[in-house]
């Protein structure tokens, strides 16, 4: 089956790009005042090209640029028909915070407990998430200044998100070269395709309905989108559903967005390592970062572990066509490595780790990452040398994780769930993701506060470990296409 | 003693006035499970009891029914004397709801009602030849050991280390059963494998014998020969005949199961958040076109079953493991009108079954073994299109099939199926003969 050409010129530009190029970003958290406002608001963005197409490079000079996505609740106050929402996907509806959605994925230990999100729980309002992203400081702040007046009128800003601006050596927090593996969409039209490299990928060029709703997916098949009644789309603005003959499509050319302010702890982390850490390295620091290698299967310069056991090799930091089909008893990198949960690759441990199988299966949970840092690094390099030689402060660091998805159950949720929650992957039994894990300690139900390193004669074990990171708050969103924007913003 | 793992099912029709209060009853004892005490059974590994609803195939109506399902190991006969000595009582409760169930009656009869109610299934086990007791004690093994080695910086050869294991295991006097032999017996094997070994007897006799027919002429041998490949050409006749009835039904199938709605799917949801290993049942009637799909159903199962246990001596078919499959099965039931599968799987829900259908050859054997049950989207020539084409559909059809289970006992819920692999190579392996390239592999275990 040939690959649909992606209708580029609907779809907002953060599907295909990260805006590497506008480095500086504020997420505004937005609940709807006044409906009229609010829907002129929106219509004004569509109209006047605010909201950048993927079609539109950075490179042409884009100064500063919005992308906007809207939870269930802001679609119902926008006045959305039910009929309408029904067909959005349930876990979209019933939103990140939904009490046994909490315990599946972990942010929750019991359906009884409540929520202590610093935002984003069922009790607050949330509706829009406007992400403004611009080429600098300056920039940035001068077009919030004009967006919060655009804004007043129709909205009140709950939150404002602010994030790092992201550096060329594009690390997290923790002192990792970060966003290196990435899914590729098929159907890009190639003037579209912002990355050449990035077509070194193990898994091949996927199915754009992984992704992009209204296109199908890696198993031949239409994602569950969501459709208007032709009846409700008296302005002809949608397109005929390819999926459900007689609807028209919402979902075309849009997708799902997972948000996750996940606070991380860098000191705690750092000190874990250097305390515990039994690695080969010559001296604790060595030991520490060897440590942390293991811990997420890449070395901080992003150079993966499979390719690079011994020692970093800054020469392979983007190398992402590895496989783990040599290294099965996890020598190099541990089946617990966080991008070994990730993406397992070759080595799924189904159908007798078929590595044709494997791919198929991982193929069809693959997420495309848009995360940004906040808050400041804790040293400007980053280097983990220097990062232990800092003292704890009392600053709030993390990541914006922000994914895009045609499936939040099938994509976010079932990676969250059986490869980075689980403490019985791949065999294993105490061990949880050791970096993105909601950590369960002795005390809870299915521990998953370990670390197994494999190493001869025997493994090194790392028992209790702390959270090294904390989920602050968040939501599911819908990014939709323009033209689905431009009727979700019309009056009714 | 045998430790063969197989499944106990026992179906009974309920009195259609008492569904209700079954169910409440297993819900109750669900709740508080020292009044069915599974736990103190040394053959039960996991036991699903739940009511089947009255159901329909075209006009013909389904009775509400009790199933019974254990996954139990050893000689039926032992299972069901010890749960009936266990909890005969709760049983006997259970039980009274049932048409033709005298609860007066004595242990000895209770057993024989149970046996005389047991249903064929075609069951999956990847835990066999285990018992309870074994995946309890490799588990503790596994433990102790690790404990020993986080005490200690291990250094030297792997065959140093491990005769270090060795010898610690040794010391230790409550370990002292792991040094007992452990592998299946001549008697376990034969146990498990007597119908492969039927098969294969009858296809090797039949070709011994056709070869010997050119150099012997004995009517005897002539009539056998004769008879075998007949029965061989009647087979291959009615597969022919049965595939043709589907597939012409196929074309003329028009229910296909809808998405089903938020509370359903809250509901089902709701009932597989055990962290580790988690049960399904469905139960439902088969498609309603197609006369001989209910034969096509039954010897197809029955295929299947057999190539689970695989066939000694035969490489290609020597038994499937299905890695997130503690023990399955598959249940025929009402003259095939009726089909009911039950898991105990690690892993939950909607990930579990979406598992099978991510690669081609997976769906293929989804619409084998699932494309039966009403619901289930359109297949093509049993093998194609239905969950290859619309997994959405495959999923909603499970969803609309989906029962409540009432009353559940799955003892291993912090270990995977993985695990209780796992612990057993390493007690397999703890005393066995190894060269340094073994005991390397083998330490790595841990």
């Amino acid at each position: 089956m040939n690959d649909p050409i992606l209708d580029t010129h609907d779809i907002q530009g953060l599907v295909l790009r990260g805006f590497g190029k506008l480095p500086c970003a504020r997420f505004l958290v937005l609940e709807i005042t006044n409906l009229d406002h609010a829907r002129s608001y929106l219509r004004a963005a569509c109209e006047r090209d605010r909201v950048n197409r993927a079609n539109v490079s950075a490179d042409t000079g884009l100064q500063v640029t919005l992308q906007i996505a809207f939870t269930a609740r802001g679609l119902e106050e926008l006045g959305l028909p039910e009929s309408t929402m029904v067909t959005f996907s349930r876990e979209f509806r019933e939103g990140m915070d939904d009490e046994l959605r909490g315990v599946a994925l972990g942010d929750r230990r019991t359906r009884e407990e409540s929520c202590t999100w610093q935002w984003g729980s069922r009790a607050e309002p949330i509706h829009v998430l406007v992400m403004v992203y611009a080429a600098g400081e300056a920039v940035l702040e001068a077009q919030l200044e004009r967006e919060r007046a655009l804004l007043a009128a129709g909205f009140r800003i709950r939150h404002e998100k602010s994030t790092t601006p992201i550096a060329d050596d594009q690390k997290e927090h923790f002192g990792w070269r970060d966003g290196i593996s990435m899914p590729i969409i098929a159907g890009v039209p190639k003037r579209d395709q912002s990355n050449p490299r990035a077509q070194e990928s193990w898994t091949g060029a996927i199915a754009p309905g992984e992704f992009v709703l209204g296109y199908r997916n890696d198993y031949g098949a239409f994602t569950e989108s969501p459709t208007v009644d032709p009846d409700d789309d008296a302005g002809n603005l949608l397109p005929a559903a390819l999926e459900a003959p007689g609807k028209k499509s919402l979902g075309r050319n849009g997708t799902y967005l997972v948000f996750r302010e996940m606070t991380q702890h860098v000191h705690e982390m750092w000190d874990y390592l250097a305390a515990q850490s039994r690695e080969p390295g010559a001296d604790a620091a060595a030991r520490a970062i060897a440590l942390g290698a293991k811990m997420v299967g890449r070395w901080p310069s992003g150079a993966p572990l499979v390719e690079a056991p011994e020692a970093d090799n800054p020469k392979r930091a983007t190398a992402n066509t590895f496989t783990y089909g040599k290294d099965l008893d996890g020598l190099a990198c541990p089946h617990g490595a966080h991008i070994r949960r990730a993406n397992p690759r070759d080595v799924l441990a189904i159908d007798d780790r078929d590595a044709e199988a494997s791919r198929l299966m991982v193929r069809k949970h693959q997420m495309i990452r848009r995360g940004r840092p906040f808050g400041p690094r804790v040293v400007a390099s980053l280097d983990p040398r220097e990062i232990l030689a800092t003292r704890p402060d009392p600053e709030r660091r993390g990541l914006h994780f922000i994914c895009l998805v045609g499936s939040i159950a099938r994509q976010f949720e079932f990676m969250q769930r059986a490869w980075i929650n689980s403490a019985n992957f791949d065999s294993l039994f105490k061990d949880g993701d050791p970096i993105a894990a909601a950590r369960r300690t002795a005390s809870d139900a299915n521990q998953n506060d370990e670390f197994t390193c494999p190493a001869t004669p025997v493994r090194r074990k790392y028992k209790a470990m702390p959270a090294f990171t904390t989920l602050a708050g968040g939501g599911y969103f819908f990014l939709p296409g323009l033209r689905a924007l431009n009727f979700i913003a019309q009056d009714r | 003693m045998h430790r063969v793992n197989a499944g106990f099912t026992l179906l009974a029709p309920i009195h259609e006035d008492l569904v209700d209060a079954a169910k409440a009853l297993l819900r109750d004892l669900n709740a508080d499970q020292t009044r069915l005490p599974f736990a103190e059974s040394t053959t039960t590994h996991f036991a699903t009891i739940t009511v089947i609803p009255a159901q329909h195939y075209n006009d013909t109506p389904l009775p509400a029914t009790l199933l019974f399902a254990t996954s139990f190991c050893g000689p039926v006969r032992a299972h069901t004397s010890e749960v009936v000595r266990i909890m005969g009582a709760g049983l006997r409760q259970i039980f009274a709801h049932c048409e033709g169930f005298d609860a007066a009656c004595a242990d000895d009869e209770l057993e024989d009602w149970m046996l005389a109610h047991r249903h064929g299934d075609t069951f999956y086990s990847g835990m066999q030849h285990l018992s309870p007791l074994d995946v309890r004690r490799h588990h503790e093994l596994r433990a102790a050991i690790e404990a020993y080695l986080d005490e200690r910086e291990s250094s030297g050869s792997a065959s140093e280390v491990r005769r270090d294991i060795q010898e610690f295991v040794t010391s230790r006097s409550d370990l002292a059963w792991a040094r007992e032999p452990f592998a299946p017996t001549f008697g376990a094997w034969f146990a498990f494998n007597w119908r492969q070994l039927a098969i294969e007897a009858a296809v090797a006799m039949l070709l011994a014998c056709t070869v010997l027919r050119w150099f012997v002429a004995s009517p005897v041998l002539g009539v056998v020969v004769c008879a075998g490949w007949l029965a061989v050409l009647a087979f291959v006749l009615l597969v022919i005949v049965m595939v043709l009835n589907i597939r012409d039904a196929e074309d003329r199938q028009t229910y296909v199961s809808a998405r089903p709605s938020d509370a359903r799917a809250r509901e089902l949801a709701a009932t597989q958040l055990r962290p580790v290993i988690n049960e399904f049942t469905l139960a439902g009637p088969i498609k309603e076109e197609g006369l001989l799909r209910p034969l096509f159903l039954r010897i197809g199962l029955w295929v299947i079953g057999r190539v689970f246990d695989g066939f000694p001596g035969l490489p290609y078919i020597d038994g499937t493991r299905i890695p997130t499959v503690a023990t399955a099965r598959w249940i025929v039931a009402d003259g095939g009108r009726r089909v009911m599968f039950i898991s105990n799987y690690t892993n939950d829900g909607e990930p579990y079954v979406r598992d099978f259908i991510e690669t081609h050859a997976g769906a293929m054997r989804i619409n084998l073994s699932f494309g039966f049950g009403a619901g289930f989207p359109n297949t093509r020539w049993i093998l194609w299109r239905g969950a290859l084409e619309r997994p959405n559909e495959y999923l909603y059809s499970l969803a609309e099939n989906q029962l409540e289970t009432q009353f559940w006992y799955g003892p291993y819920r912090d270990i995977s199926i993985d695990n209780i692999v796992v612990n057993r190579r390493i007690r397999e392996g703890l005393f066995a003969e190894m060269t340094e390239d073994e005991a390397r592999a083998w330490l790595q275990l841990l």
